[in-house]
């Protein structure tokens, strides 16, 4: 059974270890404390292994693991740190009209974003950018169809203005 | 899917990583131990201070002739003992299936850490509050009644609602805390369409 769980985390941590270490960024800002929260991530990830029992993809697990982490320890953190709703962030200024915005500087603030939001919507996010449909991401918060599509939506909507593009964002 | 949805997918994708160290099986292994050295060390302490306390109160049993002192402290010695052995049931490693938990979706698994806490909070009296009281108001009563009245009645009566009132506190100050964590787990359940994934 070891060396099966090894094996699994060997697996997952090859194909998907990229998505943990975006997770903890989304989670943690500062880079040792971010260190420590992926070393988590992967140590919770191989223990979880042991008892891996197909009742979802691999990927999945891997995600489920990584946000269930770093969404505990944002928790243990919240009382310093005030989440924002899907109504602060469309209330956000926009972007000086004046600079282009970097790359680098427009992941930094989407981070920045995503690791303020409150669990509903920040998990909605999060596996929205990580490429999950609409019904992926209902399965895994709980929540309607309709109710993930509105939020991604106003959320693009509220993106594309911070970041000077067209609100050209077609509704799910 | 839309051109700004594959620009906003790939910027997210485009997180540098080149900075970070991968982990080996060791590593993992490594740092999974540390863990559960730190908790068994946490546990050892606890464990000890039980020990020593509990050695106290033997300790009235045999010097003290009251028996009703005696009593007291014999009632706590056990009281102690069984606070240990609860906190020696909860910390009992976790089964696969328990650390497979974290790979449940976030409603449920947050939901579920909520539920274990407020039945923590809950059961205070049940585990931790309640097999001390017994002993300790024998003890007072018997160590007032060694004194003659106008001194031991007085002392002994405030001494008993001095315990109350902590005892009452700490229970409040529990209750209160699962009644939030109630409305957070009732929030969830509202939220979520169903059991684990």
């Amino acid at each position: 059974m070891k060396g099966t769980q090894d094996q699994y985390y060997l697996e997952a941590a090859g194909a998907h270890g990229a998505t943990l270490a975006r997770l903890a960024r989304a989670f943690e800002a500062d880079p040792d404390r971010r260190r420590d929260l992926l070393q988590d991530m992967h140590v919770g990830l191989w223990r979880s292994l042991a008892g891996f029992d197909r009742r979802c993809a691999l990927a999945t697990w891997v995600y489920r693991v990584g946000y269930n982490v770093g969404a505990s320890h944002v928790a243990r953190e919240r009382r310093s740190r005030p989440c924002l709703t899907l109504d602060d962030v469309e209330g956000l200024p926009d972007a000086s009209a004046a600079s282009a915005i970097e790359a680098s500087d427009g992941l930094e603030r989407l981070y920045a974003i995503i690791g303020r939001l409150e669990p509903p919507d920040r998990q909605i996010m999060l596996l929205y950018l990580e490429g999950a449909d609409a019904r992926l991401i209902a399965e895994e918060t709980g929540l309607q169809p309709g109710a993930v599509a509105t939020r991604i939506h106003r959320f693009k909507a509220a993106l594309a203005r911070m970041f000077q593009e067209p609100a050209d964002v077609p509704a799910n | 899917m839309s051109q700004q949805t594959d620009e906003l997918q790939a910027m997210w994708r485009a997180y540098p990583r080149a900075d970070e160290k991968e982990m080996t099986l060791a590593d993992i292994r490594r740092r999974a131990q540390g863990f559960e050295r730190r908790i068994g060390r946490r546990n050892r302490i606890e464990y000890g201070a039980g020990v020593a306390s509990a050695g106290l109160y033997a300790a009235f049993v045999l010097l003290f002739e009251n028996p009703i002192v005696r009593l007291g402290a014999a009632l706590c010695v056990v009281g102690i003992l069984l606070v240990l052995w609860q906190l020696h049931r909860r910390a009992r490693a976790a089964s696969r299936e328990e650390l497979a938990r974290v790979a449940d979706r976030w409603p449920d698994f947050h939901r579920a850490a909520l539920i274990r806490q407020r039945d923590a909070l809950r059961a205070i009296w049940t585990w931790y509050l309640g097999p001390l009281l017994p002993g300790l108001i024998i003890l007072v009563i018997g160590a007032g009644a060694a004194r003659p009245p106008a001194i031991g009645v007085p002392i002994t009566v405030g001494v008993l609602v001095l315990i109350g009132v902590v005892f009452q506190m700490i229970a409040s100050l529990n209750r209160k805390a699962a009644a939030k964590l109630q409305v957070e787990i009732d929030a969830l359940g509202a939220q979520s369409g169903g059991g684990r994934g």
